[in-house]
């Protein structure tokens, strides 16, 4: 952006910039590997440094139908979405509402909309679990997406209102004058031009959601069960094999989607 | 092509007064400006008049009609704003048809519409851009063809296209006249530039601390300001607070003949090109040349006028400024001899020091 | 406009922890009636574990933000200086990790057969799994820890890279033309640029980390545990009478986090 444009940008890979890389390939992306491996590992003893032995057994036993991955793939994948969509859908007005909010009261409004962001989202979970309980949410995937809005509301207000800081609101008073609604504004001037802001909003609400363990464990008892539940069952009985196998099915999503916005991530964020 | 009436209109931001009791009336199809300082209520007049400001008190009429509980999108009012504005996610040719789209203009018209403006507004060929790519002055361009392509009877300007570099925005200015000329548009434009309200419009008010203090022809609010602050924003560099009796007021400088009788404390304003070398029958001065520096169409010279100024009693020394013709300049250190011609002794009602500040 | 998103944060999150507090002192809200009593917070307040584990979840909570810190500003002022988005995409890469799987991860490779040890081992370093140095299951915490800084370094530098990044590059020009060395130059226009955004980051990471569960379940010892975890090991105890208990520790956690959120706010506003 301008900042960098300013600066001289080395053109080819100096030594230093090669090392960076290499340390954070090897720090970064290195881990990731290990998992395949393990997922391909049929005997790997200690001090072995590769498998003694190769084998798809981990991969036979996540993917054979009457093993129980498809169940909490299922249910992160409906959680994550219908909590992504949700808290950004909730979001959304918020943000656009707080940029340009009159007067002192907005830091009050932002500290109530941001406030479970440093306070443990877990605390308030607990106490309302009763109410859940009456309400007949507490082990339902309906539950559990509201105690993940908990933690992903907050995310996506602090995403949005990012993106709305750079947001010129005229524009919506240009649209006005040019003869659309308030409705036709919103659709065809506001959306649009944050676009990829609610992109990247509903791309971290949905991690969200998706690396949440304990409130889902509060609210939905054993009864939704999620991928992270899953992969931890699996690694606290020691089966690194198929841990690495289930640890691969639920990395993907979240990297996929972190790369086609990574372009994205920058700008609005 | 309507007529735009303002009756009494207050309006207030954050709770602090903008706007106080402005009342004005412009005809079907005249090009009206709007001057003032930054912060004198310009931009919020012209918001209220698009509906998107309402206002604590008064009445917008358009045409006859008043507008008040009309909806900004439906009061057919267009505005250009200080910055062009253009939606990000269109293109120049989406930018350009999006009031049509609003109105349901069928698809065939609008792409024959926004070829056309394309064409007026020489963006031929940029439809497809995107309006990031844009530069400056075609951004400018396409701002105008946006608000005017839904031909709005009213055209509202808010500074327009202040962003822009002189010679740009005087290529736009002339283009957007002759285009509101051809359909005979409204036109009201708010600015601090009096070049840019001289060259557009046939009448203009001038605007202070939100109140409208003058509204007349242009040459009449230079040569004859209501206010003391009409007489700064217009020019005027001198200002000589006395007593009037009749035709005469005692000032500083002595006993100074005036363009209008009256009588009471006024301040007497003289125009730095109005002063002319020589003496003359009245309101003659000797002046020392303190200062003098080259303005391109005249040479700055700061005087001062020693004590008794034009004899008799009461003087005392005072400065004034003189913008001397380009001819014969004098030299720093000179003594001159100047008059004041009455009828550019133009007296306002108020002194100096009645508004602390302004 | 505000108001569908303030159910969830105030009314949804800040009801419960008005629930919490209410069930921390032994009332039902469904039911009600109960009489008012601390004995929860006597309890926790006479247990010796519950210290131990306060100490552990500050240190823990400290140490991971402190290193985070730290690494996360060196990593974004090498990545400005590389300027390459294939460097920042690569640094990025463990922020849509999910906790769970990042603590799998450093077990498999910080345990004391996990793939660091076989290493040393290969290298005559060590001489088997119980040479290596006990990294997990600490009573420490380390593991936490190193769980901790690695997904949270990233997250710190992308925070700060984002304020170097719209830190007008000619203020150091500015600088240097006014005399002001390298030391300075970091002092008097990187420092204060990047100070909020850093300021937040540490917040951001020193509260999850009071709050984190699934990762000292994974890489902590059982005892002593962090707090969080024990709130919710009484939570999901068998027997319903330790309910207040983990209520009461619950309390304990979101005072820690409001005081926290309270300083944050009031060091944000003094600037």
């Amino acid at each position: 952006m301008s900042g960098l444009s300013r600066r001289p940008v080395p053109r080819r890979w100096t030594p230093g910039s090669v090392l960076l890389g290499a340390l954070l390939l090897a720090g970064a992306v290195g881990p990731l590997l290990l998992l395949g491996v393990w997922s391909l590992a049929g005997a790997w003893f200690y001090p072995a440094l590769l498998p003694g032995e190769w084998s798809l057994r981990a991969w036979a036993s996540a993917l054979s139908p009457d093993t129980p991955l498809w169940a909490p793939l299922w249910g992160s994948m409906w959680v994550g979405t219908v909590t992504a969509v949700t808290a950004t859908g909730l979001a959304l007005p918020a943000a656009r509402a707080l940029n340009g909010w009159p007067g002192r009261s907005r830091a009050w409004v932002q500290s109530a909309l941001l406030a479970p962001l440093i306070l443990p989202a877990f605390a308030g979970v607990m106490g309302i679990q009763v109410v859940f309980i009456r309400l007949g949410l507490a082990d339902t995937p309906a539950g559990v997406v509201a105690a993940h809005l908990i933690v992903a509301v907050p995310y996506a207000v602090a995403v949005l209102s990012a993106t709305f800081a750079g947001y010129d609101a005229r524009l919506e008073d240009a649209a006005r004058t040019l003869g659309a609604s308030r409705a036709a504004v919103w659709w065809q001037v506001t959306l649009p031009a944050v676009r990829s802001g609610v992109l990247v909003a509903l791309l971290m609400a949905f991690l969200v959601s998706w690396s949440e363990y304990l409130l889902t464990l509060i609210v939905g008892g054993a009864q939704v069960r999620t991928l992270p539940l899953l992969l931890f069952s699996a690694v606290q009985g020691g089966d690194y094999a198929l841990s690495g196998a289930l640890g691969l099915v639920y990395l993907l999503p979240p990297l996929l989607g972190f790369a086609l916005l990574a372009p994205r991530l920058r700008s609005a964020a | 092509m309507t007529r735009l009436e303002l009756d009494g209109i207050s309006a207030a931001h954050g709770g602090h007064p903008v706007l106080r009791g402005v009342s004005l009336s412009v005809g079907s199809g005249e090009r009206f400006a709007l001057l003032g300082a930054s912060g004198s209520g310009k931009s919020t007049l012209l918001r209220v008049v698009a509906g998107l400001h309402p206002p604590t008190q008064g009445d917008v009429r358009l045409g006859g009609r008043s507008v008040l509980s009309v909806p900004p999108e439906a009061r057919d009012v267009g505005l250009v704003f200080q910055d062009p504005l253009l939606f990000p996610h269109l293109s120049v040719a989406g930018n350009l048809a999006f009031g049509l789209r609003q109105r349901r203009v069928p698809r065939a018209e609008t792409d024959a519409r926004v070829a056309d403006m394309l064409a007026r507004t020489g963006l031929q060929g940029l439809g497809p851009r995107r309006v990031g790519a844009l530069s400056g002055g075609q951004a400018g361009r396409a701002a105008l063809g946006r608000a005017l392509i839904t031909r709005p009877p009213l055209l509202l300007l808010d500074e327009p296209l202040s962003a822009l570099d002189a010679p740009l925005r005087r290529d736009l200015r002339e283009w957007l006249v002759r285009e509101a000329q051809e359909r005979g548009t409204t036109l009201l434009l708010v600015t601090h530039d009096q070049e840019e309200a001289l060259a557009t419009a046939q009448r203009i008010g001038f605007l202070d601390g939100g109140r409208l203090a003058q509204v007349g022809e242009p040459a009449e609010l230079y040569a004859q300001p209501a206010t003391l602050n009409a007489a700064r924003f217009f020019g005027s560099l001198n200002f000589l607070p006395g007593v009037q009796d009749s035709a005469d007021v005692m000032t500083a400088l002595g006993r100074l003949r005036v363009a209008r009788p009256g009588h009471g404390p006024v301040t007497v304003t003289v125009r730095p090109e109005a002063i002319r070398p020589g003496p003359a029958a009245v309101n003659t001065l000797r002046a020392q040349v303190r200062q003098v520096s080259f303005a391109g169409a005249y040479w700055r010279c700061e005087l001062t006028v020693p004590a008794p100024g034009m004899g008799g009693p009461g003087g005392q020394e005072t400065a004034l400024v003189w913008h001397a013709p380009p001819d014969a300049p004098p030299h720093a250190g000179d003594t001159v001899t100047l008059h004041l011609p009455p009828a550019a002794c133009w007296t306002v009602p108020e002194h100096p020091e009645d508004r602390p500040g302004a | 406009m505000v108001a569908p998103a303030l159910l969830v944060t105030a009314g949804l999150f800040g009801g419960g922890l008005i629930l919490t507090v209410v069930q921390s002192v032994g009332v039902d809200p469904v039911l009600g009636g109960q009489k008012v009593t601390f004995a929860a917070y006597r309890t926790l307040a006479a247990d010796p574990a519950v210290r131990a584990s306060l100490l552990l979840t500050l240190g823990v909570a400290t140490l991971s933000t402190g290193l985070s810190a730290a690494l996360g500003t060196a990593l974004a002022l090498l990545l400005r200086r590389a300027g390459r988005a294939r460097l920042r995409f690569l640094a990025g890469l463990t922020l849509p990790v999910p906790h769970v799987l990042a603590a799998t991860l450093v077990l498999l490779t910080l345990s004391q057969s996990g793939l660091l040890s076989r290493v040393t081992a290969a290298l005559g370093l060590t001489r088997g799994p119980q040479d290596f140095p006990a990294l997990l299951f600490d009573p420490l915490g380390v593991g936490v820890v190193l769980e901790l800084v690695w997904k949270e370094t990233p997250f710190v530098a992308l925070l700060v890279l984002a304020a170097l990044t719209r830190l007008d590059g000619r203020l150091h020009d500015v600088a240097r033309s006014l005399g002001a060395g390298r030391a300075a130059r970091f002092r008097q226009v990187t420092w204060p640029a990047i100070r909020p955004a850093l300021l937040t980051a540490c917040v951001l990471v020193f509260a999850f980390a009071l709050g984190t569960v699934e990762v000292p379940l994974l890489l902590g010892a059982t005892s002593p545990t962090t707090l969080s975890v024990l709130a919710y090991q009484a939570f999901t105890d068998t027997d319903l009478g330790r309910r207040p208990l983990a209520m009461a520790l619950s309390t304990v956690l979101a005072g820690l986090g409001a005081l926290l959120l309270w300083a944050y706010v009031r060091t944000g506003s003094s600037r």
